[in-house]
């Protein structure tokens, strides 16, 4: 279900690891939790540096907004700014043109922290069955 | 499953929203229990929303007014509380069995303020859907899940934050539904505004429209037991830990104060 050329973490962001660079989104589950994305806000200026752990953007649905976790630190190479004018991207396509931000990694040691695809669906399936 | 209340009482509006997002950040951060807080504002107070355009405001107006305006972790648009206006906010995650998609919490939600106002006397309602955009400045005016009807007017709303997993989600209780609101925003001609205050008279109702009389205790009365029995959680009334104290000051002085959190250019 979730695509496995991608690394995730347990806040619903995904990762793609190309060399150094990392392209950052949130996964459909994150989307299905706000139900539909109406807005994109806060991502970070290029250039900036960020930290793991540290916010890199807002997303926001009628009446709820979610900080959007950067899994991993480094140089905000770019941003889409095509979300700005169509939010909705990340609603049809989460891990493609919805993508957030791509950043230079600083230390890759942090991709070891983060889970598969198989690992990602077990974990969201024990946090339903804690309800 | 044990329950935080806190009765925060009368509380300045800065420390108020700034109590929230420590009560957020405690939860994820010490393993807290889940909480429901409730207040009422020192000063009336114009909140944006997280991500709403400042120029939606007018900032001359609310200070000659003596508003206070802040902007809130919570999404959504402008909220108005007045002093008689009573707030609450709930923190909890699935950690604590709770739903992790909104529209199921927001129903949770619902079903606990429809239980407490059934204390006071009152059955409501909860809305059926979300609107899907936002075409006025005015919170009050959308409909989400966690809203709550009487007689098919709003007396109750709530938005949401989400961080790490946990909601926040912070409400507001209408006791007199005033109309104060639309001297402080901006709109882009009058003929919007005389529509939006059409739609808002027909829309929104106070408490004290339904019933008059109704204190702060008798509220905090109603939520202690509405929630407890919506719920079937037990509450143990105590107050924020030093740690949430100390993160909340500092919130307010530094984040919840600051004409760069809030967008007042003027004073940046």
């Amino acid at each position: 279900m979730y695509p496995e050329n991608l690394k995730y973490t347990k806040t619903h962001e995904w990762v793609k690891v190309e060399d150094d660079v990392a392209t950052i989104g949130i996964t459909s589950y994150a989307v299905e939790q706000l139900i539909e994305i109406i807005g994109v806000y806060e991502l970070p200026e290029p250039g900036s540096q960020i930290e793991p752990s540290g916010s890199l953007g807002l997303v926001e649905s009628t009446k709820a907004s979610s900080d959007v976790l950067s899994p991993l630190g480094g140089k905000v190479l770019e941003v889409n700014e095509s979300l700005e004018e169509d939010p909705g991207i990340i609603n049809k396509d989460p891990y493609g043109e919805g993508w957030l931000i791509k950043i230079e990694m600083k230390d890759k040691s942090n991709l070891d922290e983060l889970l598969s695809a198989e690992e990602y669906e077990e974990f969201l399936k024990s946090e339903e069955a804690k309800k | 499953m044990k329950w935080r209340f806190i009765d925060s009482g009368v509380t300045d509006s800065y420390l108020n929203l700034a109590t929230d997002e420590a009560m957020l950040e405690a939860y994820n951060e010490y393993n807290l229990p889940p909480t429901l807080r409730i207040y009422s504002w020192s000063k009336p107070t114009l909140i944006l929303g997280r991500s709403q355009k400042e120029l939606d405001i007018n900032f001359t107006e609310c200070r000659n007014e003596g508003i206070d305006v802040t902007r809130r972790l919570t999404g959504g648009e402008a909220i108005l509380f007045g002093r008689n206006d009573f707030g609450f906010s709930v923190v909890v995650s699935s950690r604590h069995g709770f739903p992790t998609k909104l529209d199921s919490f927001l129903k949770v939600i619902a079903r606990a303020l429809i239980s407490s106002f059934k204390e006071i006397g009152i059955r409501a309602y909860s809305a059926s859907g979300f609107d899907k955009r936002y075409q006025w400045p005015i919170c009050l005016l959308f409909d989400g899940l966690g809203d709550i009807y009487w007689r098919s007017r709003k007396l109750a709303s709530n938005a949401v934050a989400l961080k790490r997993s946990t909601f926040l989600s912070q409400g507001l209780i209408i006791k007199d539904s005033s109309e104060d609101l639309f001297g402080l925003l901006n709109f882009p001609n009058l003929d919007l505004k005389k529509k939006v205050l059409k739609e808002y008279r027909k829309k929104i109702i106070g408490l004290d429209a339904i019933r008059e009389g109704l204190t702060y205790q008798d509220l905090k009365e109603a939520f202690f037991l509405g929630f407890q029995k919506a719920w079937d959680i037990e509450f143990s009334a105590t107050e924020l830990t030093q740690k949430e104290l100390s993160l909340a000051q500092k919130l307010a002085k530094e984040k919840y104060k600051n004409p760069l959190w809030i967008g007042d250019k003027r004073l940046q």
